[in-house]
């Protein structure tokens, strides 16, 4: 078989290859839905209501240009119009829906209006201040609908406050008249409630959703919204009417929000204004980014990233600040390797790779448990579900994972062919050197000075490949005088003012020293004042009685997983703005191609060459 | 008369708070067009540099501490820009944007990881450390003067907080010294310059990005000193200045977002509306007076309305709103006009 395989659009072949795609991904989804433990199945509908947003996020921000970041309002809006519907006025959860996606729409297209005028930045603000304020609307006691209103049709006389539960938030679990549990919709009432069959509930509408925004983005309007985010003034020209079709997407992506909170009440039976916070928006906007901005699958594949990752961050991730150090620097020491070294180097470093992941990635996971190093990587209580071991599952999965490091280093190490050699040396370094390190953790509790000063060793190192060695140390210069002088200060308990002209005196002639010091010393200076600096800052910096031998722990959940979101979005922006589908589309495109297929001509007329022209490059 | 006095004092004292953030945004939006959302967080990163030289570990004299952390701070935005800013396009709004998200996440969430977002005490007050001069004891001079305000029983009968004078007061001086900055020096011409027109001032032999660097090193220097002056009002916790960065992002958009001045006065009318809006509307008894006048007698509008304290940030989103609708760059923002 030759690839890439080759499909013209809707062929036969094409289609098969699609139903055979979504096959996959029905089977896969079955088996998740079956044999993941409850507690996983609950945070896979997460994932479906957060990947609904994100389509809709999607809708503004990736097809139509917009910068409308005020997603969490319209999920909090859809969310607590179904609660208080369902709560108050006893209705079922499928006559919720359109009333939870009416209101958000009106309540898109009431924003949408001011987003006509307000451009760029501005509505960037606008809309994250929008989004900062949504949680305190909640708790206002104005009675909604207003009593001034005619009618009293769904009236209940209820204030906002009581309607969201305010700050205490409303459980949708509260029997009805009839005594049953609310908790999920009954709609197959053959099926035990529970969560699986409330991410059965889920699932629908999230496919549903996602059907029909599939096919929204390659219709008519779908391609005139495209057409304003790649020229306004051309699609204007075009006859596209702009304030008609910027209004409609507004409101369209609201009511997607909305979908997206009634979901959210569907799976948790609980809705609370502190689940729909700034913090939410980010990560819908950290799903958006990750999965591929301007796709309608990345909108799926971003939420798994966002909600998965969190509960990864949260659970297993325990490594101390110096240890993340040290892996960031193990990367640049990798990276700046196997870019310098040549081929026949790359295989030395290969084959020494090979040998230290061998010791100490493969050996310890065969059972010789002798360095424990997985006790360092922080894989210990794996919890879970009854019938469902984790702790096998995933010793087996690293076990894989280090059988391919060290496979791959013995084929770096082996193999003439530069690609797999260089990819088996930054593999073998990063393997091997990792496992070292974490060995060396294990065995001696190393203090966390010697961590940062050995960061600040290796940047040096780094900033004098890099030719930047002069910032470098003029850097760990002036910090190190700087340091020493408030240390000396507070020892001597030196005048401030004296201080002062200390630090303003001695500061920047350590630093101009160094950056003008002969080149053969500036690592050194910059080594040893990273070092340095980083003795006295442990030193005195250990105030906090909980860092044990100035080792300083990063805290499992919240802040800390808060800063790798933070990480993960600025790395993606960098490195790979076309996100995780961009990413795939580009690799799996050496397997399989669909080539687009002219419109058939009319009869008579002739075929154009430049159909054929295509064809070849394509095959090429 | 007292209590609207007294509101339109408040008013002053907050509005000074959101200026300090607000001041510094405008500044990055001038040097890259782009609107800094972590600048909050940065401001109180320098806080806590400034806490950690002058409190927590090393007791430094407070002013040298403020210098410390004005240098460390005006360090760390010159990084951010140099690395993690320079290489896009700022006219490319969505990764900016995102970039700047990030930055909040990440100082917000290791602020939170070292000082587990509780209030700390007793932040470095420079107000209450003024130097001794000799021949003029600048802090005894300051405690003279403002007794007379801070006291109950002053001849107008109002509360005025005896930093908020002090807090005023340096705010028009770091705005001097800002004008000072920008309009009398070469550094300010050139930064002038650049922000008014990127190319041209290539072309004629700046050097832009080391302009981009300083206007990033004089927001966050501005800012860091900005929020040691205001932690010991809204205490210093990783969290402080969450709530305020909305308030300043509204001071800055009615301003227009490339005017320092206009920012300055953004502030003070985000302030004053809150302080007025929320403090009458909250007074029940007045506000059912008024509306009972008027022919409206719903008590548990009345009520509810009054709630409204509990949701502060409305107001400046709705004059967000309003601003923008009518001005769309702000009341002294330069027009932006597109070209087709």
């Amino acid at each position: 078989m030759q690839f890439p395989l080759v499909f013209d659009r809707d062929s036969a072949e094409h289609r098969m290859y699609r139903i055979v795609g979504f096959a996959a991904l029905a089977v896969v989804t079955i088996l998740l839905w079956r044999y993941l433990p409850a507690f996983q199945v609950k945070r896979l509908s997460r994932t479906l209501a957060m990947a609904v947003a994100i389509l809709g996020l999607n809708l503004v921000v990736g097809y139509s240009g917009l910068l409308a970041l005020c997603q969490s309002a319209f999920i909090a809006l859809g969310a607590f119009v179904s609660a208080s519907l369902i709560v108050d006025h006893g209705w079922d959860y499928w006559m919720t829906i359109p009333m939870a996606l009416l209101a958000t729409f009106f309540m898109g297209v009431v924003l949408g209006i001011p987003a006509l005028k307000i451009k760029g930045l501005y509505l960037a603000m606008t809309t994250v201040a929008f989004a900062a304020a949504f949680p305190s609307i909640t708790k206002l006691e104005l009675h909604f609908p207003p009593s001034w209103l005619p009618g009293d049709f769904w009236r209940g006389d209820l204030s906002i406050a009581h309607r969201t539960g305010g700050a205490n938030g409303r459980a949708l679990a509260e029997p009805n008249g009839l005594g049953e549990d609310l908790t999920v919709p009954s709609w197959f009432p053959w099926f035990d409630v529970d969560e699986r069959y409330a991410f059965g509930c889920v699932l629908i509408l999230a496919v549903i959703a996602f059907w029909a925004v599939g096919n929204l983005v390659k219709s008519r309007p779908g391609r005139a919204v495209i057409s304003i985010r790649d020229n306004e003034i051309g699609a204007a020209v075009s006859g596209v009417n702009l304030r008609y079709f910027k209004v409609i997407n507004f409101g369209l992506s609201a009511a997607l929000g909305g979908l997206a909170g009634v979901m959210w009440a569907m799976f948790s039976g609980f809705v609370a204004e502190q689940d729909f916070t700034f913090i939410l928006m980010v990560d819908l906007l950290v799903g958006l980014v990750v999965g591929g901005v301007g796709t309608v699958s990345g909108a799926l594949i971003g939420a798994m990233v966002v909600v998965f990752g969190r509960w990864l961050c949260q659970t297993y991730f325990n490594y101390s600040l110096a240890s993340i150090a040290l892996w960031g620097i193990l990367l640049g020491f990798a990276m700046f390797v196997v870019q310098r070294l040549d081929h026949a180097r790359l295989k030395m470093v290969s084959a020494g790779g090979a040998v230290l992941s061998f010791l100490f990635l493969v050996l310890p996971t065969l059972g010789l448990n002798v360095f424990k190093p997985l006790d360092g990587l922080g894989f210990h209580d794996m919890g879970g579900g009854p019938g469902w071991d984790w702790s096998t599952f995933l010793a087996t999965a690293v076990f894989v994972v280090f059988l391919t490091i060290f496979g791959l280093a013995v084929a770096g190490a082996t193999q003439n062919s530069e690609a797999i050699t260089r990819a088996g040396a930054f593999v073998g370094i990063m393997g091997g050197l990792g496992g070292l390190g974490t060995w060396l953790w294990a065995q001696i509790s190393v203090p966390g000075w010697l961590w940062l000063g050995l960061a600040g060793i290796a940047l040096a190192w780094l900033a004098y490949g890099a030719g930047k060695d002069q910032l470098v140390a003029a850097g760990a210069a002036a910090t190190t005088a700087l340091i020493a002088i408030s240390w000396f200060q507070a020892q001597v308990g030196l005048n401030g003012w004296i201080t002062a002209l200390l630090v303003i005196a001695l500061v920047p002639a350590a630093g101009y020293y160094a950056m003008n010091a002969p080149a053969t010393i500036r690592p050194i200076i910059a080594g040893a004042g990273t070092l340095l600096s980083s003795i006295l800052i442990i030193h005195w910096a250990s105030y906090r009685s909980d860092i044990p031998d100035g080792l300083y722990q990063l805290n499992g959940d919240g802040p800390l997983s808060q800063a790798i979101f933070g990480i993960v979005l600025i790395v993606v922006v960098f490195f790979a703005p076309q996100g995780i589908v961009g990413a795939w589309r580009k690799s799996w495109s050496n397997i399989v191609q669909i080539r687009p297929v002219p419109p058939a001509l009319p009869a008579g007329a002739e075929s154009l060459s430049v159909s054929s022209a295509t064809t070849e490059s394509t095959e090429a | 008369m007292t209590t609207f006095l007294q509101r339109i004092i408040d008013g002053f004292q907050n509005g000074a708070i959101y200026s300090v953030v607000a001041i510094p945004m405008v500044l990055i939006f001038k040097a890259t067009t782009l609107i800094n959302f972590a600048q909050g967080e940065l401001a109180m990163i320098g806080a806590f540099f400034g806490f950690i030289f002058a409190t927590q570990v090393f007791g430094l004299n407070v002013w040298l501490a403020a210098i410390i952390a004005m240098a460390l701070a005006a360090a760390l935005g010159m990084g951010i820009e140099r690395s993690l800013l320079r290489p896009f396009d700022p006219t490319d709004h969505l990764p900016v944007v995102l970039i700047t998200l990030g930055i909040f996440y990440i100082i917000n969430a290791v602020g939170g990881d070292i000082w587990n977002y509780q209030a700390q005490i007793n932040p470095p007050n420079l107000l209450h450390e003024m130097p001794d001069l000799g021949f003029w004891d600048i802090g005894v001079w300051m405690q003279d003067q403002t007794i007379l305000f801070t006291s109950d029983t002053n001849p107008l009968g109002l509360r005025i907080q005896h930093d908020s004078i002090g807090l005023i007061l340096s705010l028009l001086i770091m705005l001097g010294a800002l004008y000072m900055i920008l309009e009398k020096t070469k550094m300010g011409l050139a930064f002038r310059a650049v922000s008014s027109n990127t190319e041209s001032s290539r072309l004629v032999g700046i050097r832009v990005g080391r302009i981009l660097s300083f206007g990033w090193a004089l927001a966050c220097a501005f800012g860091a000193l900005g929020a040691i002056l205001v932690a010991p009002r809204i205490t210093l916790q990783p969290n402080m200045m969450a709530p305020i960065l909305i308030y300043a992002l509204a001071a800055a958009a009615f301003g227009g977002l490339d005017n320092v001045y206009g920012a300055a006065l953004g502030g003070f009318v985000v302030g004053l509306i809150n302080s007025v809006v929320l403090g009458y509307i909250s007074d029940v008894r007045w506000l059912r007076a008024r509306l009972d006048s008027i022919g409206i007698e719903d008590a548990e509008f009345v009520e509810g309305l009054g709630s409204l304290t509990a949701a502060p940030l409305i107001p400046p989103v709705i004059l967000l709103l309003t601003v923008l609708w009518f001005r769309p760059t702000g009341l002294f923002g330069t027009k932006t006009i597109a070209r087709v």
